[in-house]
């Protein structure tokens, strides 16, 4: 019964009901961050952190937290586990921590998190909430890396910083190398990808109900 | 029990644990954190006073690398900095902080400026922090200047918040390297600064000297801020400067 629960969670949270394409939550660091592949990776690794510790703690104390306070306690949780992560990126990764920026801080007020302590945590056993928020950050991070692959490829013509574009344009005769495009750096190459990905998967959704219904 | 008070006796008690976990982390923490700061400003001031590590030429750099990508030997680049620079604190009088309009530096009673001078040599620069403000926040820099303050030597930004891949990128060889022999003697000497941003620079000012920046795409009030940050507090340190030229006499 768990282990079939716990696929059915796979599959919710990095598709069927994924935070992003489809519950549109966090979108405010998908746009932000998503121009940097490294960075996005970093942020991902942070709210999946988050998201899973913050559920298994919330799981735990689900049967002593007063009603009326649950949600003040899961804000000082969420908080908690966000404040290590961002110490430990000053400590470990200081330059990786300067470069995200405010948006470390701002995982606090990622409506993921918050939804899956309300919507999961607070009524399920500490193993699966742990699945859950693992997942949930994953179903965040792997859409968000996927756009950042491509905003910083087209927009930088780089990978993890490696000039890629550049060589390939000239191996292809293109003397002048590779045209930066610079819309995809900036917040509405942010808003294009995004909307991209979201009709690419409705499509999905739609073609998947159409043969069902069939 | 009261439902109330055990309500409120739940929250005190979760509170405490939660920040007595955090603080202990931070006690753990500190000291790397404090380290990491310590070797970050180091690299900043020196890359200001173009002094980089051996080996490394500044124009086969990438467009993208920060000051933190500089690979200095961390003993090396404490040796370095205590060796080639001396930090002077200067008094700051009623009539300086006069200066200080529309600056954002809020000094203290001193105010500590590097000077380049070793070996006994008259000064042969002199570097100090600015403030500015950026999109989001704060913007802080550090820049060295040659004497007279008719050129930059170099700027690094040591503190900002501004978005990652846009104003971000002031941070970046690609946008700093163009101050390297600014021209900032207008700045300092007249009332109207030549000082602009264009959208696209040829040369390097090392190549043609220039009071011209390139600017960063998708950046303009980061960009705004930092030239808003220069024509307030280059002018401000050269007057406070020239007014007390006894700390900066040669020492023999």
């Amino acid at each position: 019964m768990a282990d079939s629960k716990a696929v059915q969670i796979i599959k919710e949270d990095l598709w069927r009901s994924n935070p992003v394409t489809v519950q549109i939550l966090g979108i405010c660091s998908t746009l932000a961050v998503t121009n940097i592949f490294l960075n996005t990776l970093i942020m991902g690794l942070g709210l999946t952190f988050v998201t899973a510790f913050s559920a298994l703690t919330i799981s735990v104390l689900r049967k002593v937290i007063p009603q009326r306070v649950r949600m003040m306690v899961q804000t000082l949780v969420i908080s908690s586990f966000v404040v290590i992560v961002d110490i430990s990126l000053k400590a470990y990764v200081p330059d990786i921590s300067k470069s995200l920026g405010p948006y470390v801080g701002l995982i606090i007020t990622n409506c993921i998190i918050m939804g899956r302590m309300e919507a999961f945590a607070s009524s399920n056993t500490p193993g699966l909430s742990f699945w859950d928020g693992l997942m949930s950050g994953i179903g965040y991070s792997w859409i968000l890396l996927v756009i950042a692959f491509v905003r910083e490829l087209l927009g930088f013509g780089t990978m993890l910083g490696v000039q890629i574009m550049d060589p390939l344009m000239h191996s292809i005769g293109v003397s002048t190398g590779w045209v930066q495009w610079s819309f995809m750096i900036m917040a509405p190459g942010g808003f294009f990808m995004l909307a991209t990905f979201i009709w690419i998967s409705n499509h999905l959704f739609a073609i998947r109900a159409a043969n069902k219904g069939a | 029990m009261n439902r109330s008070v055990s309500t409120v006796l739940f929250m005190m008690v979760i509170t405490i644990v939660f920040i007595a976990m955090l603080a202990f982390l931070n006690g753990v923490m500190q000291s790397r954190i404090q380290t990491n700061l310590q070797i970050q400003e180091s690299k900043s001031i020196l890359y200001a006073f173009g002094i980089l590590p051996e080996g490394v030429d500044e124009s086969t750099l990438s467009g993208t690398v920060t000051t933190s990508d500089l690979p200095w030997n961390e003993t090396t680049l404490l040796k370095t900095i205590h060796s080639e620079l001396s930090p002077i604190a200067i008094p700051i009088t009623a009539e300086a902080k006069n200066w200080l309009s529309g600056s954002m530096l809020t000094p203290g009673d001193t105010l500590t400026v590097y000077v380049r001078n070793a070996q006994k040599e008259p000064v042969q620069a002199f570097g100090f922090y600015l403030r500015g403000k950026g999109l989001w926040g704060t913007i802080q820099a550090f820049i060295a200047v040659n004497p007279d303050f008719t050129r930059a030597i170099g700027i690094d930004f040591t503190d900002q918040v501004e978005t990652p891949g846009l104003g971000a990128r002031i941070a970046e060889q690609e946008f700093k390297h163009y101050f390297r022999n600014l021209d900032i003697d207008s700045v300092c000497r007249s009332s109207e600064s030549d000082l602009k941003m264009v959208r696209k620079k040829s040369d390097p000012n090392t190549m043609k000297v220039t009071s011209e920046l390139q600017a960063v795409t998708g950046a303009t009030q980061t960009c705004n801020g930092v030239m808003n940050m220069l024509r307030t507090d280059l002018k401000f340190y050269f007057n406070l400067i020239q007014a007390n030229p006894h700390l900066f006499a040669t020492k023999n």
